[in-house]
């Protein structure tokens, strides 16, 4: 089915914009407090990988449990929340972050506890996008790897589409609030899409999943 | 034909020699490329692939300032007077810190400097050296002034040279934390670098305007560096008594350039400068974007 597929990379493909373009504006957003060290980025991109591996695992395991578009549209629904939220706490959780730490430590270790604070959570969310949709795509063993490789392709593309989006404009035409509200409307959308499509066409819990065999 | 291909050879041998300059140390640090050359009785200190140089010491006297608007910079002097205190945010090469040192043996001196790497080559090849009074932070300049629990008489803002300014150096926020540093009667120095003037330059004037009482700007001219000066205390200095303190304080401290020429052939009271362009805030301030567009 054309739609449902196209759904699918639709989402993966958006979801991986939002994850790059989350990453950039979180750098500057630590920038601010914690400065333009090494460590700002270093620690950023450690806790977004380490976020995006649990999120890749937790999608796994969820999506074999249960896969359904109604289950995928509230995980997104959540990384919606977590990621829209953000403008609510996330100024003074650096503000507190910086205040705790002397000097001699608040540019190595402050970036780190801020990002695992603010970017951990949501980015493991993120994560399970992927290998849920995976799940919901495959519907053909023969053909497993080739839509694996596609939908994380899209994804990827997605994420460049992301980091030159939001490097070349986002930046130059939101603050930064807005941004992260912005990323929180986008994924909202995307859960109302597959909330959408698993209301309307109601499939069954776990119907297009294949069998070992590949019969149906 | 041999003897054309002789010469071709000769002038590709010939070419590394035929460079007027020599590289003494290249190295790539986590924020920089750094390279050091030197050429005709200077050293230069260089970033990245541009050919433009951050810094230059003339090795027969380590605290010549060869720059205009490192001499520039010094205007400021003539707004504090005798500072006790200051604090240079961005080593460079070094050129400031160590005029400052000779001129005013007194005064603590702080230095907030992101690349340790600079530190080092700084102190290697450009004669620096810390003391009892003058202390290097390997720090973000802006985690350094929010942290530090001192005031200081004079600030000099010199991390602005390079292709990309840190923005959080830039925004109005930043700018309010400055003016908590200074003592009542301080000033903040600021070295702008724009070759073309585009809206970024706008916006930190305007910046600076409403954070601070008054803005003075100092042209460095050729150089497309801006001096920019702001004040603590409200009330406009007129052009002629500054001219008269850096008369004053060139004649005491006996400097080798005339800071009271420069100072009257470029002063610029910018308080009320016309400026249309956005602050400059934490949560927005797209410098990069706004530097590549012409100012408004």
């Amino acid at each position: 089915m054309m739609w449902r597929k196209s759904i699918l990379y639709l989402i993966v493909f958006t979801s991986g914009a939002v994850v790059l373009a989350l990453e950039i504006v979180a750098g500057r957003f630590l920038q601010v407090k914690f400065g333009s060290t090494i460590h700002v980025w270093g620690n950023l991109i450690a806790v977004f990988l380490a976020g995006l591996s649990l999120g890749y695992y937790l999608g796994g395991h969820l999506s074999d449990r249960h896969a359904s578009f109604t289950r995928f549209g509230l995980l997104l629904l959540l990384s919606a929340a977590l990621v829209g939220s953000l403008p609510l706490y996330a100024f003074s959780v650096r503000e507190m972050v910086f205040q705790r730490l002397g000097m001699e430590r608040v540019e190595t270790i402050g970036p780190l506890l801020a990002s695992l604070g603010l970017f951990f959570l949501p980015t493991i969310v993120l994560g399970t996008v992927s290998p849920y949709a995976v799940r919901l795509v495959a519907d053909d063993p023969a053909r497993l790897g080739r839509q694996v490789g596609s939908l994380y392709a899209f994804s990827t593309v997605g994420s460049i589409v992301g980091a030159l989006g939001t490097t070349f404009y986002l930046i130059a035409m939101l603050d930064t609030p807005t941004q992260f509200y912005l990323f929180g409307a986008i994924q909202a959308l995307l859960a109302l899409t597959a909330l959408g499509w698993g209301i309307l066409v109601a499939e069954p819990s776990g119907a297009r999943s294949p069998s070992p065999t590949g019969e149906r | 034909m041999k003897v054309r291909w002789l010469l071709v050879a000769a002038i590709l041998a010939a070419g590394p020699w035929a460079q007027a300059y020599e590289v003494l140390f290249e190295a790539e640090s986590p924020y920089h490329h750094i390279r050091v050359t030197e050429e005709e009785g200077f050293r230069y200190l260089s970033f990245d692939e541009t050919r433009g140089t951050q810094s230059a010491m003339k090795l027969s006297d380590p605290t010549f300032l060869y720059y205009t608007y490192t001499r520039l910079a010094f205007a400021g002097l003539a707004f504090v007077g005798e500072p006790k205190d200051a604090l240079f945010v961005g080593l460079g090469g070094a050129s400031m810190p160590k005029f400052f040192r000779r001129h005013y043996p007194e005064a603590n001196m702080d230095i907030a400097e992101i690349d340790p790497v600079i530190v080092e080559v700084a102190k290697k090849r450009f004669e620096f050296a810390e003391d009892p009074r003058t202390r290097v932070y390997v720090k973000d300049g802006r985690v350094f002034l929010t942290k530090i629990d001192k005031q200081y008489d004079l600030i000099v803002l010199d991390a602005y040279n390079t292709s990309s300014i840190p923005f959080h150096l830039t925004t109005k926020e930043f700018m309010e934390e400055v003016r908590r540093r200074l003592k009542p009667t301080g000033v903040v120095v600021a070295n702008i670098w724009s070759p073309d003037l585009n809206q970024y330059f706008e916006a930190e004037i305007k910046t600076m305007q409403v954070t601070f009482p008054e803005l003075y700007i100092f042209p460095g001219l050729s150089s497309g560096n801006y001096i920019f000066v702001a004040t603590n205390q409200p009330g406009q200095i007129q052009r002629y008594v500054l001219v008269e303190r850096a008369k004053e304080i060139m004649r005491e401290k006996k400097f080798h350039f005339d800071l009271a020429d420069l100072v009257k052939s470029t002063y610029q009271y910018a308080t009320k400068r016309p400026c249309r362009a956005e602050v400059l805030t934490d949560n927005r301030a797209p410098v990069e974007t706004m530097r590549s567009q012409k100012a408004m």
